[in-house]
């Protein structure tokens, strides 16, 4: 199996191109007081609510210290000649920016699922184009996690972008705070003779971040 | 009572007369209780200690990952009625409640009837490796025919569950019953087949492509097919065919590549480091478990006969002729493996740095009518297209019986379908 081919291209491509797609408001995330993300209200990992880790964290490569506001403009789709279904972005009128684009079944329409994290219920806005997340050509959309920003996970904490499980298929799952439990910190941490180039994800299963490899079960 | 001294009780209990005919549940009361045992039996069962998989394990196993939490988590079966339901909100808690799998050490009775119940329960319902990607497949009755997940009888969708995890937070998870399991044609869940239209890599790719993936970059998932999934983290597009379970006690080696010597307690083994491994080695199962989940499936196509050479003598001389030296009539195998250069087909499952040894592993044709896909890769789909010359050029590969002539090769087919079929099918 690769290992990240597809998702090291779409990164390099948001960081390429993309850099208006996003910009960043120092107002804090819109909705956060009346929701908040799944798991922090109710549970949470120890020290996260209220004071903080009960440790000096060190900085992660990627964290989200403010919420994003996702731009507005979408590009054109990319619909296929010859395929069935949609012919042209003005037939996806079912929700925002509508866009007529391939796939294995004929031409479909995809939209953007929000502009900012107040529109994702619990969860948090994965804008298009933004580094290591969605491509460029994708839709905004919801992710969830235990965080949204920074200060969510306390002073001194840190809400960072996960990969999911099985390898990074579809890019950033979820948006989870660093813990003083963590196994590693980026994916440079991850490389191991017998399991080949692995990334530092955040594991439900144990609540902490560790190292991830692509396996697939079996 | 503590563990090791529940778990010695266990052995003498068993010793004192409680075993089966072959002795599998004294097996398994050492391998749940003996920490020397598993680590010996463990070590003993690869055939090459060197590659990936092998050295992973004989690496952690003893210490690291036996001092992991065990995992027993609350989980439920998703139904068709969750179909479309986590569209708006995947991580919204559910509302039916679901429990962890029981009995377990401490409540479970040491008796062949008793892990059969929990290996079966284990089977549908223990959650092999979280798996919301899949999950995303169950947005809609269209989202799940093009992933090939199956809704059965009881209305139970692709051996799916939710399970609640240490954060409190909801995942989907994919248990054995997802790929180890299809329906037939009354819809009734029949456990051990392989589901030969489960397509992971398409379900990947569509999500992947539907959050802005370079369609070029992620065609790779698509080399997969249905029926296959690459297991290894080893950098190479090797996707081998998800097994048939059924029969699995006849075969002599575990993958494909034959990477450890088969026995129920090496199954166990096996069957626990891959639940370990599928969680990135967060966790551990319950042994009782691991050892309920092996001894279910060692029992899996159980019953049946050999081949019918009575009913069919010609094809038993062609049977004799062309594949006996290898794949015993009565389901063993007489060559348990070959080496990859002999048996011609694809050698990237074989060679992988993972789980390779430079063979392929000799399968019992034990119930291989019942098989929707032959060869490792699962490139072929029937006896008639095995033995047919003409998908040489596609398929190349295991050659043995395809110079025969029509009726010869017929023959030879009628007898091979009742290799562990009951008399009469």
């Amino acid at each position: 199996m690769r290992v990240r081919s597809a998702w090291v291209i779409v990164a390099m491509a948001g960081a390429i191109g993309c850099q208006s797609h996003t910009r960043s408001e120092d107002a804090g995330p819109p909705g956060l007081v009346d929701a908040g993300p799944p798991g922090l209200v109710d549970a949470g990992p120890p020290g996260l609510v209220d004071a903080g880790p009960f440790c000096v964290l060190p900085v992660p490569e990627r964290h989200r210290p403010t919420a994003d506001v996702c731009d507005m403009t979408r590009p054109p789709g990319s619909p296929s000649p010859g395929l069935e279904g949609c012919t042209s972005d003005a037939e996806c009128t079912d929700g925002a920016n509508g866009r007529c684009s391939a796939s294995r079944f004929g031409n479909e329409c995809s939209y953007d699922e929000c502009f900012s994290d107040g529109e994702c219920g619990g969860g948090l806005c994965l804008c298009r184009g933004a580094r290591g997340g969605v491509g460029s050509y994708g839709n905004n959309l919801c992710v969830g996690g235990n965080c949204r920003v920074d200060s969510d996970c306390g002073s001194g904490g840190f809400c960072a972008p996960s990969l999911g499980d099985c390898g990074d298929y579809g890019g950033i799952v979820g948006y989870y705070c660093r813990t003083c439990e963590d196994e590693c910190l980026n994916d440079s941490d991850c490389v191991d003779p017998m399991q080949g180039n692995g990334y530092c994800a955040y594991n439900p299963v144990s609540a902490r971040w560790a190292c991830s490899y692509s396996f697939c079960a079996g | 009572m503590s563990a090791r001294l529940a778990g010695l009780a266990l052995v003498a209990l068993v010793a004192a007369g409680c075993a089966t005919d072959d002795g599998a549940l004294a097996e398994g009361a050492r391998y749940v209780s003996d920490a020397d045992f598993r680590e010996a039996r463990l070590a003993a069962s690869f055939v090459a200690p060197e590659n990936g998989y092998s050295g992973l394990r004989i690496e952690r196993y003893g210490e690291q990952w036996s001092a992991l939490e065990p995992w027993n988590p609350p989980v439920r079966a998703v139904t068709e009625a969750d179909v479309g339901a986590f569209v708006d909100d995947p991580w919204r808690p559910s509302t039916a409640e679901g429990g962890a799998l029981r009995p377990v050490l401490g409540e479970l009775e040491w008796t062949e009837e008793a892990l059969l119940a929990l290996g079966e329960q284990a089977f549908e319902r223990y959650p092999v490796q979280l798996a919301d990607t899949i999950g995303e497949a169950t947005a809609s009755r269209e989202a799940l025919d093009r992933g090939g997940l199956w809704v059965d009888d009881r209305a139970r969708v692709g051996g799916l569950v939710r399970v609640r995890v240490a954060d409190g937070s909801e995942h989907f998870a994919v248990t054995c019953a997802t790929c180890h399991a299809r329906t037939d044609d009354r819809g009734r869940l029949v456990h051990g087949a392989t589901n030969p239209r489960f397509d992971w890599g398409a379900i990947a790719y569509d999500r992947a492509l539907a959050r802005g993936g370079d369609p070029d970059a992620l065609a790779y998932l698509l080399t997969w097919g249905p029926g296959q999934v690459d297991v290894t983290p080893d950098d190479a597009d090797n996707a081998a065919a998800i097994t048939d379970l059924r029969g699995v006690s006849r075969h002599r080696y575990l993958h494909w590549a034959g990477t450890i010597e088969n026995d129920l307690v090496a199954l166990a083994l096996r069957l626990e480091t891959l639940l370990i491994t599928s969680v990135q080695q967060a966790r551990r199962p319950p042994r009782e478990v691991a050892f309920a989940l092996a001894l279910y499936v060692w029992r899996m196509g159980e019953g049946g006969a050999p081949g019918d050479a009575a009913s069919e003598p010609e094809g038993a001389r062609q049977f004799e002729r062309h594949c006996a030296s290898c794949h015993g009539a009565d389901g063993e195998v007489p060559t348990p493996r070959v080496r990859i250069a002999d048996v011609g087909t694809d050698p990237a499952v074989g060679e992988s740095r993972t789980r390779g040894t430079g063979f392929y592993r000799t399968p019992s044709l034990w119930r291989v009518v019942e098989r929707r896909q032959l060869l490792h890769d699962g490139s072929i789909e029937s006896l008639e297209a095995l033995l047919d010359p003409a998908r040489l050029g596609d398929a190349p590969g295991h050659d043995w019986g395809t110079q025969l002539d029509p009726a010869e090769r017929a023959a030879l087919i009628r007898f091979t379908r009742t290799i562990g079929a009951a008399r009469g099918e």
